[in-house]
C-alpha cells in the first residue's frame, strides 16, 4: 500500500513541475511551402541521465528519443489515437488475448534489417525477471504478456493472460521500444529505427538529432533538431526571447507567459494533458456526502472566471475526469452550469438554508494555491464558509489520500486513463458506487476499445451527474513558439516528443 | 675581526631566512592537505546525511526491494561509511573521481570538460575586475576627500550590493533580448574550436560576474592605497618634490597591490559560487550549471567529485597566493 500510495502521490505531486510534454507529432502538419531541411532548436528544462531508455528513470530520455530515434510496434499521434508504427497491421483474436502484428519493412540506423526476432528479443529483455536493467515500471506494463512468439521474419504474436485495456497504448510508450537483438550499450548509444538518427550529446547542454534519410515512411522535415537543455526558467524564456531557440516547450507556470505577449514574431500554443485539476470532496462525510451539497458547490463555482484568475486564462473546462484525447472524452462541462439561485436552491432543498462550515486542504501546488481564494469567495455566496488550511505533501498523503480525514482539497491527477481510482472505495473521494465500479469492470474487459469507451463514457457522466468532486480545469500543455514554425506537438499525450514533422517556413 | 663577524650575522641570517621559509612552506603544504582531507570528509558525510536513497534514485520510486539490495551491494553502498570514504579517497588522491552512478559517465573527465567552460569564465571576469578596479581604486584614493573620489566609492558599494543575478538578468535584457548583440545564454557545441563565438557567450555573464568582484577589489585598491598615502616614506617622497600621483605611481603602488592579491586569492571561492549562479542564469554548460543539475537528480557521487574538486581549487589558490606573499614579503612568513 505504502508502495502504491508514494507512485501514486509522487506522480500527483510532479505536475507543478513536470507538465512535461511528452508528445507526438501533429498527423496532418500544415507543412505545405514549410521550408525542409532547417535545424530547430528546442529547449527544454530536464536533461536525460542516460540515453537508456528502458533502464535510467526520467521523462527527459523518452522525450527526446521515443518516436524520434527509437521505436515501438505502435505509436500514439498527438491527437491521442493509436497507430501503426514498426508494425504495419495487428489483429485481435475474437476473446481479445491474442495479438498478432504485421512487420513493416524497416531498417536500423546501422544498416541492419529489422525482424521478428528483434520484436522477441526485445519484450524478453523486459518481461526477464532476473534482469535489473529494466524499470520496474516498465516490466509491470508487460506483466499481462503471457507468450511472444515470431511465426515468421515479418510477424509476431503476442498472447496475453487476461484483457488489457492499456496494452496497445503501453505498447506505443519507452517499454515498447524495439532494439536490435544483441544490443548491449543502452546508456550511450541509440540505435533504432526511427526518423532521426542519434547525432551527438554534448552533456550539460544539447542532444542532437540528425534525419534519417532512409526511413522507411514519411521523411522527417527538418534536417537537425537539436534538444537544448536550460535549467532556469526565465533563462529558457531569454533563450527564445532572444531568438536563440525556436520552440520553448514548457512553461511551468502561466504567468510567465506575461513577457512574450505583443511579441509579433512568437506566439502560444495550449495544449491538452491528462492533468485534470480536482476539487475532491469528501462522499463520506456529512454534509458533502449529500449529492445535492456536492451538485450546489459545482453550480456555486464559476469555472471560466476561475481559469481566468488562477490561470490567466489557459486551460479547458471539462465537467468530469476525462480529457480530451481520450476516447470517451465528452464535453460535460455544461452539467450543473454556474448558476448561484440554482446553487442556494438545491442547499435549501439539501436541508441546509443557512449553509455550513467546511475546511478546504491546500497542498503546496501552484494550480491549487492559486484557486483557493476564488473557491472561498464563490462558496460564500451560496453560505458555505470555508476554511482553507494548507498542508504539505507528507500531511496530505498521510491524513487526506490515506486516512481520507478532510473536507475538500485540490490536487490534479495527472495519469493517463485513471478513472479507476473513483471505482476504489477506499480512494479518498471515498466514493462507493455499485453502478459506477460494475462500468468500470465492463469497461476493463471490453473486447474492443468501442465497447470499453462506450462502458467509460457513461462512467464519466454517472461522476459529473452525481458531482462526486468538481473538475476544476485540465492542466494546459504551454509553449511558446516562433510563428515560422509549424508541425510542433501541441498536446501531451504520451512519454515521447515527437519532431518529425517541424518545419520552419 | 668587524668584518668577519658582519659576515658571520649575515650567514647566519641568510640560514635562518632559507629554514624559516622551507618551514612556512612545509606548513602550508600541511595545512593545505590536511583541510582538504577534512574538506573532503565532511561533504562524503554530509552528502549520506541528507536524504535520498542513491540505489533509489538510480532504479526510481516503483524499484523493488531485491533489485535496491542488489544495485547497493553492487556500488558498495553496503561498506561501512569509514570503508567507503577511504576507498573513495585513495582513487581521488590518483585523480579518478570514479564514475556516476546514475549515467556511468567517468566523473573526472566530466568535470575536466565543463572546466573549458568554468574556468575561461572565471579568468575573464578576474581580468575584468582587476583591470577596472585597481586603476579606478587608486583614482579615488587619490581624491578620496574630493567629489569625484566618493561617487566612485558609492558607486562600488552599489555594486557589491547588488546581487549577482539581478545584473545577469538586466544585462540579458538589454544586450540580447532588446539589442540581440550576445546571446542570452549557452555555450557553442563545438567548444573552443569556435573560440571567436565561446568569447562572445562569455562576454555577459563574466561582466556580470566581474561587476561584484570588480566593486569588492576596487573598495580593497582604495583602502591600501588611503593606507600607503598616509604612510611617513610617502610624505618624505612628496617632499623631494613629487606629486601625489608621481609619489603613488614610483613609491606606492606595489605597496597598496601586496593586500589586494591577497584577497584576489581569498576571493576565488566567492568566484566559484558566483560562477554557480551565473552559469544558471546564463545557461552555461560549466562546472556550477553541472553541479546543480547533479543535485536536482541526486547524482551524490558525482555531486561529492564535484565538490572535492572546487574546494581543491580554492585551496590550491590560496596556499598559491600565501606561498607568494610569503616569497614576496619575508616579513608574513617570520610571523607566522
Amino acid at each position: 500500500m505504502t508502495k502504491f500510495v508514494l507512485k501514486r502521490i509522487s506522480k500527483i505531486s510532479l505536475v507543478c513541475a513536470s507538465l512535461l510534454l511528452a508528445t507526438s507529432e501533429i498527423a496532418s502538419a500544415a507543412t505545405v511551402g514549410a521550408k525542409t531541411n532547417a535545424t530547430i532548436t528546442i529547449g527544454f528544462t530536464l536533461e536525460p541521465v542516460s540515453l537508456d531508455i528502458t533502464g535510467a528513470a526520467g521523462q527527459a530520455i523518452p522525450q527526446v528519443l521515443l518516436n524520434n530515434v527509437y521505436e515501438g510496434l505502435l505509436k500514439v499521434e498527438n491527437s491521442g489515437k493509436i497507430v501503426p508504427s514498426i508494425a504495419e497491421s495487428y489483429t485481435v483474436s475474437t476473446n481479445g488475448l491474442v495479438y498478432t502484428f504485421k512487420l513493416a519493412k524497416t531498417k536500423f540506423h546501422d544498416g541492419a534489417n529489422l525482424t521478428s526476432a528483434d520484436v522477441v528479443w526485445s519484450f524478453n529483455r523486459v518481461l526477464d525477471p532476473k534482469s535489473t536493467a529494466v524499470l520496474p515500471t516498465q516490466k509491470q506494463q508487460f506483466s499481462t504478456i503471457a507468450s511472444i512468439t515470431a511465426p515468421n521474419a515479418s510477424t509476431v504474436v503476442i498472447e496475453l493472460k487476461d484483457r488489457d485495456n492499456d496494452f496497445l497504448f503501453n505498447l506505443t510508450q519507452r517499454g515498447g521500444v524495439i532494439f536490435k537483438t544483441g544490443t548491449t550499450d543502452f546508456a550511450t548509444k541509440a540505435n533504432g529505427t526511427g526518423p532521426f538518427k542519434f547525432g551527438n550529446w554534448n552533456r550539460g547542454n544539447s542532444i542532437t538529432l540528425e534525419r534519417n534519410d532512409s526511413y522507411r515512411a514519411t521523411k522527417a522535415l527538418a534536417k537537425t533538431v537539436i534538444f537544448r537543455y536550460i535549467l532556469d526558467a526565465t533563462a529558457l524564456s531569454n533563450a527564445i526571447l532572444s531568438g536563440q531557440i525556436d520552440i520553448m516547450s514548457t512553461v511551468q507556470k502561466p504567468e510567465l507567459l506575461s513577457v512574450f505577449k505583443g511579441r509579433k514574431d512568437l506566439k502560444i500554443s495550449s495544449g491538452t494533458t491528462n492533468g485534470e485539476v480536482t476539487l475532491g470532496m469528501n462522499n463520506s462525510k456529512a454534509p458533502l456526502n449529500n449529492i445535492k451539497v456536492r451538485q450546489a458547490i459545482r453550480q456555486a463555482l464559476n469555472k471560466k472566471a476561475l481559469i481566468k484568475t488562477a490561470w490567466a486564462g489557459y486551460g479547458l473546462e471539462i465537467g468530469s475526469f476525462v480529457p480530451p484525447t481520450d476516447a470517451w472524452y465528452e464535453d460535460l462541462s455544461d452539467t450543473f452550469p454556474y448558476d448561484v439561485q440554482a446553487a442556494k436552491n438545491l442547499l435549501k432543498q439539501a436541508g441546509y438554508p443557512n449553509g455550513f462550515s467546511i475546511t478546504l486542504d491546500i497542498p503546496p501546488a501552484p494550480y491549487a494555491e492559486a484557486s483557493q481564494e476564488f473557491i472561498v469567495a464563490s462558496l460564500k455566496k451560496i453560505g458555505i464558509n470555508v476554511t482553507i488550511k494548507p498542508v504539505a505533501w507528507g500531511e496530505w498523503l498521510d491524513r487526506i489520500f490515506t486516512k481520507a480525514n478532510y473536507d475538500m482539497t485540490i490536487v490534479a491527477h495527472v495519469e493517463r486513463s485513471d478513472m479507476s481510482i473513483y471505482a476504489n472505495p477506499n480512494y479518498y473521494f471515498r466514493y462507493n458506487s455499485a453502478e459506477y465500479q460494475s462500468l468500470i469492470k465492463k469497461a476493463g474487459s471490453a473486447r474492443t476499445p468501442v465497447g470499453q469507451a462506450e462502458s467509460l463514457k457513461k462512467a464519466a457522466r454517472l461522476l459529473s451527474n452525481e458531482s462526486v468532486s468538481d473538475w476544476l480545469w485540465l492542466i494546459p500543455n504551454l509553449q511558446v513558439v516562433k510563428k515560422s514554425i509549424t508541425g510542433f506537438p501541441q498536446n501531451d499525450v504520451g512519454d515521447a516528443y515527437s519532431v518529425a514533422a517541424i518545419a520552419k517556413e | 675581526m668587524m668584518l668577519e663577524m658582519h659576515t658571520q650575522l649575515r650567514q647566519s641570517r641568510k640560514n635562518n631566512s632559507l629554514q624559516n621559509l622551507v618551514l612556512y612552506i612545509v606548513r602550508r603544504i600541511t595545512l593545505f592537505v590536511g583541510s582538504l582531507v577534512t574538506a573532503s570528509a565532511l561533504v562524503f558525510l554530509l552528502l549520506r546525511i541528507l536524504p535520498g536513497d542513491l540505489a533509489q534514485a538510480k532504479l526510481g520510486i516503483d524499484a523493488s526491494p531485491e533489485a535496491l539490495t542488489q544495485t547497493r551491494t553492487e556500488f558498495g553502498l553496503d561498506d561501512p561509511l569509514i570503508l567507503q570514504f577511504l576507498k573513495w579517497l585513495g582513487h581521488a588522491l590518483q585523480g579518478d573521481l570514479g564514475v556516476s552512478m546514475l549515467t556511468g559517465a567517468n566523473i573526472t573527465q566530466e568535470i575536466a570538460n565543463k572546466a573549458t567552460v568554468t574556468l575561461p569564465l572565471i579568468g575573464l571576469a578576474s581580468a575584468l575586475a582587476l583591470i577596472f578596479a585597481i586603476p579606478l581604486g587608486m583614482y579615488s584614493a587619490l581624491n578620496f576627500r574630493r567629489r569625484r573620489g566618493i561617487t566612485i566609492s558609492a558607486v562600488s558599494q552599489l555594486g557589491i550590493a547588488i546581487p549577482t543575478f539581478w545584473v545577469g538578468v538586466i544585462l540579458v535584457t538589454i544586450f540580447s533580448v532588446k539589442f540581440q548583440i550576445f546571446p542570452s545564454g549557452g555555450f557553442p557545441d563545438a567548444g573552443w574550436s569556435s573560440w571567436s563565438s565561446c568569447l562572445e557567450s562569455l562576454v555577459l555573464p563574466a561582466t556580470t560576474l566581474a561587476l561584484g568582484q570588480g566593486a569588492m577589489l576596487m573598495r580593497f585598491a582604495r583602502s591600501a592605497t588611503i593606507d600607503v598615502i598616509q604612510q611617513d616614506y610617502f610624505r618624505t617622497a612628496r617632499a623631494t618634490g613629487l606629486t601625489r600621483s608621481q609619489a603613488l605611481r614610483i613609491h606606492g603602488v606595489r605597496n597598496s597591490l601586496v593586500p589586494v592579491v591577497s584577497v584576489l586569492g581569498m576571493q576565488i571561492a566567492t568566484l566559484i559560487v558566483g560562477a554557480i549562479i551565473v552559469e544558471h542564469v546564463f545557461a552555461l554548460p560549466g562546472i556550477g550549471q553541472m553541479l546543480l543539475q547533479d543535485v536536482s537528480i541526486r547524482d551524490y557521487t558525482k555531486v561529492q567529485g564535484t565538490v572535492a574538486t572546487t574546494t581543491a581549487a580554492v585551496f590550491l589558490v590560496s596556499f598559491l597566493i600565501d606561498a607568494i606573499l610569503g616569497l614576496l614579503n619575508p616579513k608574513s612568513r617570520a610571523n607566522q
